[in-house]
């Protein structure tokens, strides 16, 4: 009783890891109760461990349905998709900005504003962030059942609403408030050299926030795609 | 053998309904299944225990842990009110799909 005892344990010990232990105590106790009622088969201890195993699933499969139902699994594994779509797009806002503080620049020695240039500035990456987005909703939607009703292209639920609003407020606020201080501060809207400095001040700054996010994020991602398996996709009973 | 989705979808109204019958417990449940199929219904027995836990988790069902007459403890589950009402919604929709099929096809199953 004590090899089953033991052999019992070390099937719980992978059970829980996966399931945690409530559910892996309830898990056991099906084990346990069906090797018991087994007995009458004469089947030898180690046969009826096997055939119980088996009946009850293979714990990765059992974890993959433990975890629907938990909201943190589930949300982990959306994080993980949000953050695995933001480095490409983080890449590729980066290099439109480059390209758009050079057409800035280039405006203010045409004799714009900051203002204007910095409305120039920020036109590119809006509108291209914008059809980013647009596709990704369209994608999303078009996978579903009647794609064409115009109603079913807004985010159908608050949370998906919450994720484009963020990514939205977060890509068109950092620009602008950084121009908006720097006019606060008092200098001369007009002087060419500082709005040069500014820009020259803020790309560095911007560079490193870029480069700590992708480091975060590339952290993150590794770490969410090697923990168990969250959201899975076929359903059984 | 019926396919995966449809013993997935299944297995609510039957947990609900073998749960009106009384407390009962995870093993048990299963036999139960068994019995009642005939084994036509092919559970992968731990799948059952999401299935319990995600009706816990709506209010259907309750659960108590208590200490079984082989002194481990067992988790009973057992139906509430709201659990019952949920049983006689899928109860409704169920008999619909199954009188409309049964209306073209005839009501008994003639061969397994």
């Amino acid at each position: 009783m004590s090899e089953l005892n033991e052999r019992v344990c070390s099937w719980r010990v992978a059970i829980e890891q996966r399931v945690g232990p409530k559910a892996a105590n309830e898990l056991e106790d099906h084990l346990r109760t069906m090797i018991d009622e087994l007995a009458t088969t004469g089947l030898p201890e180690e046969e009826r461990l096997l055939l119980a195993s088996h009946r009850l699933g293979h714990p990765d499969a059992l974890s993959a349905e433990f975890a629907k139902n938990d909201p943190f699994a589930i949300w982990r594994g959306r994080l993980a998709w949000m953050l695995v779509g933001m480095v490409p797009l983080q890449l590729l806002l980066s290099a439109i900005r480059d390209v758009m503080a050079k057409v800035g620049t280039k405006s203010i020695m045409w004799g714009w504003s900051p203002w204007a240039a910095a409305s120039v500035q920020l036109a590119l990456p809006a509108v291209v962030l914008g059809t980013i987005l647009a596709a990704c909703i369209w994608a999303g939607k078009a996978t579903r059942p009647r794609p064409w009703i115009p109603a079913g292209w807004l985010p159908t639920s608050f949370s998906r609403l919450a994720c484009v609003l963020v990514v939205v407020v977060v890509a068109f606020t950092i620009e602008p408030l950084i121009i908006s201080l720097y006019r606060d501060w008092g200098v001369d809207d007009a002087h060419v050299c500082e709005f040069h400095e500014l820009l020259y001040v803020y790309s560095i700054g911007r560079d490193f926030l870029y480069l700590a996010f992708n480091t975060v994020g590339a952290v993150l991602i590794a770490w969410l795609l090697t923990s168990r398996r969250a959201e899975p996709d076929t359903a059984s009973a | 053998m019926p396919s995966k989705e449809l013993v997935a979808a299944s297995s609510r109204p039957l947990v609900l309904s073998i749960l009106a019958e009384g407390e009962s417990y995870g093993y048990e449940i299963i036999q139960r299944v068994r019995q009642l199929s005939g084994e036509r219904l092919e559970w992968t027995e731990g799948m059952l225990y999401p299935v319990l836990h995600r009706l816990e988790r709506q209010g259907l069902v309750k659960s108590v842990w208590r200490t079984a007459e082989t002194g481990r403890k067992r988790k009973y589950y057992k139906l509430v009110r709201k659990g019952a009402a949920a049983l006689a919604e899928e109860r409704r929709h169920w008999l619909s799909v199954h009188e409309t099929l049964a209306g073209l096809w005839g009501p008994t199953l003639k061969t397994t």
